[in-house]
Parts: structure tokens; sequence; C-alpha cells
């Protein structure tokens, strides 16, 4: 089992062959300014550095380090040209023994030129709440403790570290002059010529009541059906990690006095692709009802709000689910298919995941899985999942990543192979059920337990049965003599004796075999009930009469009107008793019909 | 395996229209109804003596092709996609 | 001219055409007894309503994740802290194996249905099954036609609705489906007498005793028909087998479930039915033997016979008495004989709305043109007497009885309402339709003075039929009124209208559970009414102190006494049950008028109704002028007992309502009269949005010094 997939580069997937991890000498920093952003619950720090090559040979790559104290806390670190929005890559190295980034420049940098570069990084899980516990109406505080100076191999000509608090009011922070203190900024230097890896430690403590707000847990399933849908479903655990709440919590308060419970969450606005339709939010006990949605441009927000309002140390869970389009995110080319879609998606602004298990749910039957991630990611083993019409399941790639961020919000690239005669399975089955079903009754009304048989009824079901035939037959007569009837209606007009006398010819032998047919069902009859063999032998003599009218008529047709050997009046008035004759004729034959069914 | 490059590949469409889907749910039930309901009169009416095994196997087959596919639509149609 | 049809496309037979229409009428009865029942799921969502079913819902749910033996031998702690409740021994298991069955089976199939929704769906699933059974039974007690009316009338009949929406999940539920399936099972095997149809009716009644205590009014039904055969001279070999065979099968089985144990043999609800089955064996006996003996011989030994039986029979019953073997009557079965027997003796079983008897609008409201059909159907049931007829006198006549006992037996009523009605709708129509084309009776009689006559059979038998079905479309109105605006609200989630004409919904009861579930430690106790006790274990997961199975009244007296006493008296309560939290429902800021102030002199009278209790009266929480007031006008008592404390604490600040003072309760319409006080002893865990579920901690002040 491959556990650690291919780190994906992002933009520039040049194969890193040689070990990036040697600290050049000759690589000096000019410039740093430092932009530490600590109002919210994420400290999110944007070093912008400008690098000089003092060696005789071109550098490609500089090693980037972060405070010991913080290195299990940093979530994400990336890297850009300064002020062009041009991504640099990053991989994950080792120095000293510990963990350090090996960052490219986009060019090698030559000998004595300059190059500025953006390292950004954030580091989570590290403000603490002073005083741990509040009640209902005070505010919360949080401490930072922080490096003024760069902690970096390479030697540093200047260094400014500004801070930004979010708020005015700071109970202390740690004075290394120069520093100075503005409008909720903390200035700290310039310093000026620092050794490789200096450390300064500040420490701050101020006013944050920005909510800290952590995903503890997030089980994101993608269910992909070729009938069109992607289905996502999210099971998020909330955690309010900030200051805990001492004492009692009074519903008086928090409705009426504005400056209650500040640090509280109440609600939180989570982005959805622009596409999502039928969005559910709910929990183990049923929907929840408090949510808004909003559409804007290009995604859709939704305003949730927990069944109650978070405060620190309480938790909530909850189950947001939506679905996709499948063309939004699903690409094709004959039987190769390629899903590239969020690993992750939005939760909340400066949402924290500690951490995160996705599912992606593959239709039933694709094969060659082929995944590309953004970013490393613990594959879990491959399962599979039966849900309705499966029959050999739909196979699950699981993944598991932990400390996640916002800036963790990108596309995985999937690649299946899926041959499209696997459509066809779920409607067979429903069909195959069905027919089973219906054959099971077949035979079912088929099956006859009795031990020993009555007579009386078995002879009632045999009669019944041939005069249900007789009956048939018998429609098949009347239907024969409808076609004659319209042929003659044809004749009329068209005059056309040669396809007649074909037509009757066929009629005839038609006629012959159900008449003998009947008369074979009607010696049946005979010995099985007397009665109703009357009522058959009627029937049979009727149909005689009627057939002896059709005949007349006939005669009338092919000998007298086609040669024009009758007047109109007469033909008529012949025609006329010729219907009254029939109407009669069949009118009885139907009441018999009636009488044996 | 060749990977094809993302930019010669087409956005997938379903082979149902969604926007068909109840349409399609009801005509097919009505037909898938109407057969099963012939298929059950006719075995309810008929006794041994009268039966036709070719004609109740036919009709149940249709009966059973068309409440299939309403099925599946109906199914798609409500949410649950197979 | 001479183009004209022979055949048309469709020839159908009579026979035909009555399959179609037969099972047209009992497809679209099916469904629409389903349908009709998920108002609640279109409006809110698909949720288990009120309160029992909670409970059901909760075990349904373990026995699919951990199977049956592990489900009949469940100890479940979370309830009646510290005693507990075995499960598997208190519970009639029928409902669950049902659901959990259907869930297998669905899960087997990869039918991926969540156990909620298969609860929730339930009741209309069975409902409908109900509707086809009806149909069967009413066939086999009249005829095709009544049984097609009566399907249609009990797939929509009120009284039934009121108990089998969707979320409904309760014992009921299918309970109804299986008495109807029994009576159908009996019936058949009155009239044929075959083993075949007797085993069936034992199994069909295994199932009903599974699932439902009301089996004990099946039990003395069958009994007392054949009782009536025997009275009215109809009793044969036929009825010997049936009841044989049912008797002993049946109380046999039903002994398997342990809840029911030995009481078919021991307690006196089912004496009947042994003492029938006695008689049957003595009247068989006598039968056979007047065939052997002259008529004189037979007399005298007949006498002897019936005397000593009876002797016999009275001998061992007194003895069996007296030594405790046979169960002294319970107390729900004194409240059928005599309404007004719990109201003065057990002050539990009074204090459930569903016991009380029934009013006679309830009786319209449940069934509407049905109880005018009702008595019609009897007199065509005495009008042609049958040993099947009789049966339905006597169900009829008996459920009527009960129903007007307890409101809850309205749903034994409502199916054989149906089923006379139909009886009554059926045959009246078909003997009015006849008359309604005057033209084939003049042809038929041909006489000059037959046809006025025959005009005006005519003239009546249209306006008969057609205010029949005036009658009939109004009853199809008035249930699908009642079902939308009464039945079909889950009382979890309440709703309401807002000035503006927008829907409110108050999720309040949810909010707190859950709040319960994620915020407190997973071995808190939570003390609230007996009411609450299902819905908190199954949705907040904790530890109750009492819950709606009352089977324990000093418990729940306890809890009464705890509400009802002054905080520092309350406390040691709480103490001694080692409560964590408190839990009040209080609808003063919303008007939610079933609140816990208003369930407060209930408290009072049974916690005053124990030992322990003798010093808590219920005059002392009525005003000097014996009213039930919260305002400044109440009882002292009243103002400081623990739960005035916890409904209104705080509360005296709140302007609940324009142009009134703040604390005005707008359940009680009356301002609070104690209104700024502080909690010692409990602290404000947490209140919901509109105030409607308070949870108090119960501070810990054993270490309080040091």
């Amino acid at each position: 089992m491959k556990l650690v997939l291919e780190n994906y580069l992002l933009i520039f997937c040049i194969a890193i062959t040689a070990c990036d991890c040697n600290v050049s000498p000759y690589l000096k920093i000019v410039n740093v300014d430092r932009l530490i952003d600590i109002s919210s619950q994420i400290v999110k720090v944007t070093n912008k550095i400008t690098f000089q090559n003092a060696g005789s040979d071109s550098v490609s790559h500089f090693v980037f380090t972060v405070d010991p104290k913080v290195i299990d806390n940093v979530a994400v670190i990336k890297g850009r040209i300064s002020d062009l929005d041009v991504s640099l890559s990053v991989s994950e190295i080792s120095v000293e023994n510990r963990k350090a980034w090996s960052i490219k420049f986009e060019n090698p940098l030559e000998s004595g030129k300059f190059s500025t570069v953006d390292v950004y990084y954030a580091f989570i899980d590290y403000l603490k709440p002073y005083p741990t516990k509040i009640t209902q109406n005070e505010k919360q505080f949080v401490k930072f403790i922080g490096n003024s100076y760069l902690y970096i191999p390479y030697h540093v000509s200047k260094v400014t570290t500004s801070v930004a608090l979010g708020t005015k009011n700071v109970e202390s922070y740690t004075r290394v002059e120069p520093v100075s203190y503005s409008d909720s900024h903390i200035l700290y230097g310039p310093y000026k010529d620092l050794k490789p890896y200096s450390f300064h430690e500040i420490e701050i403590h101020y006013e944050n009541n920005a909510p800290f707000l952590i995903a503890s847990q997030l089980l994101r399933k993608i269910e992909i059906s070729h009938w069109g849908n992607i289905a996502v479903e999210e099971e998020i655990t909330l955690e309010h990690t900030g200051a805990k709440l001492k004492g009692p919590f009074s519903r008086y308060d928090y409705q009426r006095e504005p400056e209650s419970g500040l640090s509280s969450v109440k609600s939180f606005k989570t982005v959805l692709p622009a596409m999502a339709t039928d969005i559910y939010y709910r929990d183990e006990i049923g929907n929840i009802s408090t949510s808004h949605l909003y559409n804007l441009e290009n995604s859709i927000e939704v305003e949730l709000r927990p069944r109650f309002p978070l405060f620190g140390g309480w938790n909530t869970q909850y189950i947001l689910g939506y679905n996709v389009p499948l063309y939004t995110y699903l690409f094709t080319k004959g039987n190769n298919y390629l899903l590239k879609m969020p690993l992750i998606d939005h939760i909340f602004d400066n949402m924290v995941i500690k951490e995160a298990v996705i599912k992606i749910i593959l239709p039933e039957g694709s094969h060659s899985i082929d995944l590309n991630l953004p970013y490393n990611a613990e594959r879990l083993p491959d399962s599979l999942h039966y849900t309705y019409l499966d029959t050999i399941g739909r196979p699950v790639i699981t993944l598991k990543k932990t400390n996640l961020v916002e800036d963790h919000i990108d596309n995985f690239e999937l690649r299946y192979v899926f041959p499209k005669i696997f459509m066809l399975l779920e409607p067979l089955l429903i069909i195959g059920f069905l027919y089973i079903l219906f054959l099971t009754i077949i035979v079912y009304v088929r099956l006859d337990f009795s031990l020993s048989k009555d007579e009386d009824t078995e002879q009632k079901l045999r009669v019944c049965g041939l005069c249900s035939r007789v009956i048939n037959f018998e429609h098949k007569k009347l239907k024969l003599y409808q076609s004659f009837e319209d042929k003659l209606s044809a004749l009329k007009y068209n005059k056309d004796l040669n396809s007649f006398s074909v037509n009757v010819k066929s009629f005839n032998s038609e006629y012959k075999s159900i008449s003998a047919q009947l008369s074979e069902l009607i010696a049946k009859l005979k010995t099985e009930s007397p009665d109703i063999y009357e009522k058959v032998s009627e029937l049979l003599k009727l149909d005689k009469q009627l057939k002896e009218i059709y005949s007349q008529q006939q005669t009338v047709y092919v000998e007298k009107l086609i040669p024009g050997k009758i007047n109109k009046a007469s033909f008529l008035e012949l025609e006329n008793g010729f219907s009254k004759k029939k109407e009669d004729n069949l009118s009885r034959i139907n009441k018999l019909l009636k009488s044996i069914e | 395996m060749e990977k094809i490059p993302i930019d010669v590949m087409n956005p997938y469409l379903s082979p149902i229209n969604p926007i068909l889907l109840p349409h399609l749910t009801l005509i097919l039930f009505a037909i898938g109804t109407f057969f099963t309901a012939w298929f059950f009169v006719y075995e309810v009416t008929s006794n041994k003596y009268t039966r036709d095994l070719l004609k109740e196997v036919s009709v149940a087959l249709v009966a059973a092709i068309f409440s299939g596919f309403g099925i599946l639509c109906l199914l798609i149609w409500v949410g649950i996609y197979v | 001219m001479s183009a004209f049809k022979i055949t048309s496309v469709f020839r159908m037979s009579g026979d035909k055409q009555e399959t179609v229409l037969k099972l047209a009428v009992l497809t679209i009865a099916a469904i629409l007894s389903f349908a009709i029942r998920l108002f609640s799921v279109l409006r809110f969502e698909s949720v288990i309503h009120e309160f029992d079913p909670y409970f059901n819902y909760r075990t349904t749910r373990y026995l699919a994740e951990k199977g049956f033996y592990n489900f009949h031998n469940w100890f479940d702690e979370l309830a009646w802290y510290p005693l507990g409740r075995i499960i598997g021994g208190t519970i009639y298991p029928g409902l669950m194996v049902t659901s959990a069955s259907l869930y297998h089976i669905s899960r087997f199939f990869n039918i991926t249905m969540d156990i909620r929704n298969i609860c929730v769906f339930l009741a209309p699933l069975f409902s409908s099954f109900t509707t086809i059974v009806t149909y069967l039974l009413t066939k086999e007690l009249k005829n095709t036609g009544a049984g097609l009316v009566a399907a249609a009338l009990i797939s929509i009949v009120p009284g039934y609705i009121s108990r089998s929406v969707a979320g409904s999940y309760d014992n009921e539920a299918i309970a109804i489906f299986c008495m109807l399936l029994t009576y159908y099972g009996w019936i058949k095997s009155v009239k044929t007498g075959s083993i075949f149809w007797a085993l069936f009716t034992a199994l069909a009644y295994f199932y009903m005793v599974s699932s439902w205590g009301g089996y004990v009014f099946l039990i003395n039904l069958i009994p007392l028909h054949v009782l009536a055969l025997m009275v009215t001279n109809r009793f044969s070999n036929r009825i010997y087998v049936a009841y044989s065979v049912v008797y002993c099968l049946g109380t046999v089985l039903s002994m398997q479930i342990p809840f029911v144990g030995f009481q078919p043999v021991q307690s006196s609800e089912h004496m009947l039915a042994l003492g029938v089955f006695g008689l049957c064996q003595i009247v068989a006996f006598s039968n056979y033997v007047s065939t052997k003996l002259t008529g004189e011989e037979y007399e005298i030994l007949y006498k002897n016979l019936i005397f000593g039986g009876i002797a016999f029979l009275g001998g061992i019953g007194g003895i069996l008495a007296l030594s405790g073997k046979i169960a002294p009557w319970t107390g729900r079965f004194y409240t059928l004989l005599d309404p007004s027997y719990a109201k003065n003796h057990i002050p539990i079983i009074a204090s459930v709305s569903e016991h009380q008897p029934t009013s006679w609008s309830s009786f319209y409201f449940d069934l509407q043109s049905l109880v005018f059909l009702f008595p019609t159907g009897l007199y065509l049931c005495f009008h042609r007497l049958s040993d099947a007829n009789i049966f339905l006198i006597l169900y009829g006549v008996t459920s009527i009885y009960f129903a007007g006992v307890m409101v809850r037996l309205m749903l034994v009523l409502a199916p054989v309402m149906c089923i006379l009605s139909g009886v009554a709708v059926s045959s009246l129509l078909s003997n009015y339709m006849k008359d309604i084309d005057s033209k084939k009776m003049t042809e038929k009689k041909s006489k000059k003075s037959a046809e006025n006559e025959s005009e005006l059979r005519s003239q009546v038998a249209t306006f008969f039929v057609t205010g029949m079905s005036a009658m009939l479309i109004l009853y199809v109105y008035h249930c699908v009124w009642v079902t939308s605006e009464a039945y079909s609200s889950p009382s979890i989630v309440l709703s309401a209208r807002a000035h503006d004409g927008s829907q409110v919904i108050f999720d309040d009861f949810r909010e707190a559970y859950y709040w319960l579930r994620r915020n407190t430690p997973s071995d808190s106790r939570i003390m609230s009414w007996w009411d609450y006790g299902y819905q908190i274990t199954a949705m907040a997961n904790r530890t109750v102190i009492v819950d709606n199975n009352t089977w324990n009244n000093t418990h729940i007296s306890r809890v009464g006494q705890a509400m009802a006493s002054t905080e520092d008296k309350a406390y040691e309560i709480m103490r001694e049950l080692d409560v964590d939290y408190v839990l009040v429902i209080f609808g003063g800021v919303v008007g939610y008028s079933s609140d816990d102030i208003n369930k407060f002199l209930w408290m009072v009278r049974i916690g005053g109704s124990t030992e322990r209790g003798k010093h808590i009266k219920e005059w002392d929480y009525y005003s000097p002028t014996g009213e039930f007031r919260i305002d400044s006008g109440g009882s002292s008592t009243m103002l400081n007992s623990l739960m005035y404390k916890l409904c209104y604490y705080n509360f005296g600040k709140v302007y609940s309502e324009g142009h009134k003072p703040p604390g005005y309760d707008r359940v009680r319409n009356a301002e609070i009269g104690n209104k700024y006080f502080e909690l010692d002893k409990l602290e404000e865990a947490y209140t919901t949005e509109h105030w409607l579920v308070r949870i108090y901690k119960v501070k810990n002040l054993s270490n309080k010094g040091s």
C-alpha cells in the first residue's frame, strides 16, 4: 500500500533530483519586512525577504525555517515572488534534524543579484486564552509568544516586525527597543545585523474576541453517480477552543446585553459551490431549521446557526450536504473519466480543521483509479460501499489529513475508467427483480396442493375454459365479418372484382379453419355440459345465418351491382334489408356470448 | 497508463436530462401500471383451463420493463442517485 | 351506412370489470391511507413524534445495532436512576422486531435506508396493510361491496390516523393491523372450521400479543363471541375446533413474550377465555353424549354436569384467588369498568390526558358520519343474523363502551365503526341504486299504476343516493381537515404564525436536548418531570431519574416532591437522587400551554400521594380563594416552590408582550408574583432561545468552605 503519495508541486512540476537541503553560505538577506497577523485564531505570518547572492555561483533555492516552538503547529507554508502572483515551489526537508523547507527561486539567483520573495506561513492551535476561563459577560484575552527577529539560517542585515492585533485593547507587550504601538499595530524594529537563527521572544497579551472555532473532525463524503450528480456530505464536529465559560449561562443577559458573550459563536457562514442544490443541514437528532441561503455571483453562501450558541469549551456536531451537477467537476473522453474538485471546501472563515477524512465514492464498476493530490495526505485502504441497487460494490478511496486551513482548499485530480455498459446494470436489476416477482405469481397460481379433486368445480372450470375459447373463436369470426364488411364497401367504390375474389378466398379459408376448431370444441362441450352446449349450438346457428346473409350480400354485389344489373333504389332496399338482418343477428349473438361468459 | 490531458476531455453530461425526468417517470409509470394491472387482472380472472402461458409471460415482461425504467427514473428524480 | 361496428377494442367480461374495480379501489385506498399520514413529514421533516415513540425508536435502534439477544437481555442504566430498567422483560417487542427486520431485509438488498426513516414510515405502511385486511374482514362478514367501502372508510378515519401518522412510532401503529388480522383469521376459522385458519388466527394473535397490551380486549372478545354463539344455540363442531386451537396455541404462544409471562393463566383478565375453553369442552362432550343417550337420561346428565362444572370452576378460582395465584385486577383495568376509579385512586393514571373519558364531541371529531352510519350497520347485522355477524355486533358494542371510558381506546372503535358503516353504506346504496332507473321498473311491470309509483321510487332513490354521496364527500373533507390540523404536528417541533403570516418554528426541545448531549458529562443525571424522560434518553443520551414508563410510583412521587418543595428541601432530595441537572419546560414567553407550571398540580398530587410526601398538600398551592395562581395573589408555598423558581428565574425582567409589565406570563395571562430572587443551590446552565426549556445545574456544595 502506497501510504504517502507523491508531492506535487504547485506550478513547476520539476522532479527534485538532488537534495535541496544545503544552506548556501553565500546567500545573504538584505532586508526583511515581517507582518504577523494575530487578529484571528490563526497566526498568519508574511515575510517579505530580499536575498542577495554574495557568492560567485548561482543559487537555485533557499532554506526557510521557523521557530522551534511553533514548528509542529505550522499548517501551511507558501512562497511567491514579491508583488507578483507567481508561486514558488516549496518542499519539505530536514536541516539539523529539524523540519525545514526548501524554496526554489523562479530562476537561479546569479552572483551579486537581488531577489525579493514573500514567504507566507500560518500556524494554528497556538494562541492561548488567558485567563483560561471567563464568565459570560467578560471579554476574551489571549497571549501570543513570538519572535521579533527572523529565525532563519542566513545572516540578516535588517528586520522589521509588525504585529497586527485587530484590537486596541492590549494588556501588555514585550518592549524590545525600538518598538512603537499605534492603532492596533505593534511595530518592532528595525533591528540590524542579526546572526543566523536569531531569536528574541516577545509576548503580547491582548483582547481577541474572534471565534476560536475549530473543526476537530471533518468527514467529507463525495459520491459520484453517473446519472448526473455528485453528492457531497460533510459531517463536522465543531469546538470552541477559546476561554472556557465559567459559571452560569444567562439567556436573559445573552438576549439583552450586547456586550454579553462576545467571544461566543452564534452563527457562521459556509461558502458552497455556485451550482450546489438540495442543501440540507441537520444533525443526529434531526433537521436544524436555522439556516439561510444567499445566492452570490459565483458561489452560494449558507449562514449556519448551530442549535445553541457556542461558548468556550462547548461543542456541537452537524451534517451539511448538497448536490452538485456532474458536469461541473467531471470530464470524460471515451471510457476515461477525470474528476477534478476541491479536496476540502470552505467551512467558515479562518477555519481550522484538526483532522479531515475524505471519502470519494466512485460508481460501481470503475477501475484503474489514479489519484493526484495537491498536497500530501495519508491514503487509507480502499474499501467498497454498498447502497441502492449495488451488486459488486462501489470503490471508495479514503484519505486522511490533519491540520488544515483555508489555504488547503485546492483541487485533486482523480482518473478512472468506467465502462458505460455498467450504467445498464441498475435498470436491469430492477427489471429482473420485477420479472421474477411476476414469474413467481405465474407459478403460484398454477400450484395446486389439494389431495382430492372436487369433480363438480373441476367440471365447471373445464366448461368455463371451453366457453372462453368458444368466445374467443366467435370474436375472431366477428372480426372476420368486420373485415369482410370493409371489403364489401371497398368493392362498392373501386369495383375491383379480382382483388375482391382473392380476399374472399382467404376469408373463406380462415373461416373454415375457425369453424373446424369450433366444432371440435363443441363436441367436447356436449359431454361436459348439455345446457351450455345448447346455447353454443344456438350460437352456431345464428352464426350460420349471419354467414348466409353475407354470402347473399356478396352475390348481390358480384352479380348485380358490379355488372350494373340493378338500379340504385332497389339496391339500397336490399342493402337496408341486409344490414337490418345483420344487426338483429349480431345483437342476438352478443346476448348469447354474454350469457355463456 | 497514459494520462489523457484535461483539455482534450469534455465535461460529462448525464444520459438523461434532469428536466425530462418527471415526464419520463410519469409516462413510463403509466405504461408500466397499465401492463401490471392487465397482468394481475388476467391472473386473477383466468383459471387453469383458460390460461395462456405465452400471454402471461409476455405481458409480465412488458410490465417489468416499463415499471423498471419508471422506478429508475423515479429514484433519480427524487434524489436517490443510484 | 353499412359499415357498422361489430366488435369493440376492449372487451371485458363482467368478472374482469369487477376485478379491475376491486384492485383499483383497494390500491387507491391503500395508497391514500399511506399518503394522508405524511402531512407532518412534508410540513416539518421525517422525525419521530411525541414521547413514547422516542423510547420505541431508541430500543429499535439498539435492536438493529446489537441484535436480538443483546436486546433481550438489555439492562438500561439510562432510565430510572439508580434503579435502571430491564428493557427485554418490560416491553412488547413486536414493534421493534418488525422494524428491525424490515431494516435488515432492506440492508440485505442494499437499500440503505436509515433506521429512523423506517420507524417514521412504519405506521403509514401498516395503515395500508390495515386497509387491505379491513377489506378482507368485511368481505367475510358481509360482501365485497361492503368490504371496499369499509376499506375506503378506514383508510382516512381520523380516529385511527391520530395514532398512525408518519413519525407516530408507537405500538398501536401495528397493533390495529394485527388485531384485524386476528379477527379475519377468526371469522375464517369460524366459517370453515379448518385447523389451518385456526392456526393462522393463533399466529396473528401471537403477533398482536407481542405488539400491544390491548390484546386483552381481543382475548376477551373471542371467548365472548363463542359464549354468545352457545347461548344462541349456534355452537357447532366448527366453532369447537376453531376455539380450541386458537385458545390453546394462542395462549402458549403469548406466554413466550417475557412481559406477558404467566399472566394468561393467572390474571383475572384472561379468565373468561379459560372458562369458555372449559365450557366448550363440556358442551362438545354433552353434544356427543346426547347422540348416544335417550332424552331423559341426557337431561339428568346435563343438569349435573352444568352444576358440577360451575361449582368446580368456582372452587378452583376461589382457591387460586385466595392463594394469590390469580393476579389482582390492575388499575388500568378497573378504569375500564369504572371510569371514575383512577381519578379517585391513582393520580398517575388520571394525569395522562389519553386516559380521560371521551367527550361526545370527540366521537364526532374522530369518526364524523360514521357515528350515524354505525347504528344502521348494527341494525343490518341484526337483520340477517349469522355466526360472523354476531361477532361484529359484539365487537361494535363492547368497543363503543371502552371508547367511551378512555379516549385512547377510540382506536379500537374506529375499525369496527368503519366496518359497520361500510356494511350500511353498501347495503343502502345497492338497494337504492336499483330503483334509480325508472325505465327498467316500468319495463318489468308495464302497468299504468306501477309507472307512477316507480317514478316516485326513482325520485326517492335519487335523492337518497345524492344525500349519501354528499355525506361521504363531507366525510373525506372532514378527515383531511382533521388530519392536517389536529393530528399532524410532531409536538417536538412547534410552529406558529408570525404577525406577517410567515411560519415561525420553535425548535427549543431539540436545542436543549442537543445541548445536553454535547455539553454535559456523559454520566450526568437529569431530573425532569416524567413526560420528558423518553425524549431525554433518546435525544440527549443522558440518564434520567423518571420516564414515561411510569412503573415506580414512589420514584415519580419523589421527583414530584422535589419540584413542589422549597429550594433547600428540594436540594436534599436532589442530592439523595444524585441529580446533576434539572430540566423544566416553561411556556410563559411564547405561550406554550402544556408546560410544567400547568402540570404542576399533578406533581403536587403525585408527590403527596406517598408516605414520604405526606406533608405536601394540594391546598397549600391554591390561593386563599381556592384558585391556582402564579401572580401576587398565589399562595406563598406556590411562589417559593422549586418549580416556580426554576421556571421564572430571571423572567421578572423580561418584557414578553407589549403594553404589559415585565414578567408577564403569556400562558397564565398574569404578571408573576415573585420576581426578583436568586438561586443558591442551582445555577442556570442553559435556556433555549424561546425560553421553552430551562436547564439548571445542581451546584456541588459538599466541599463548601474548603
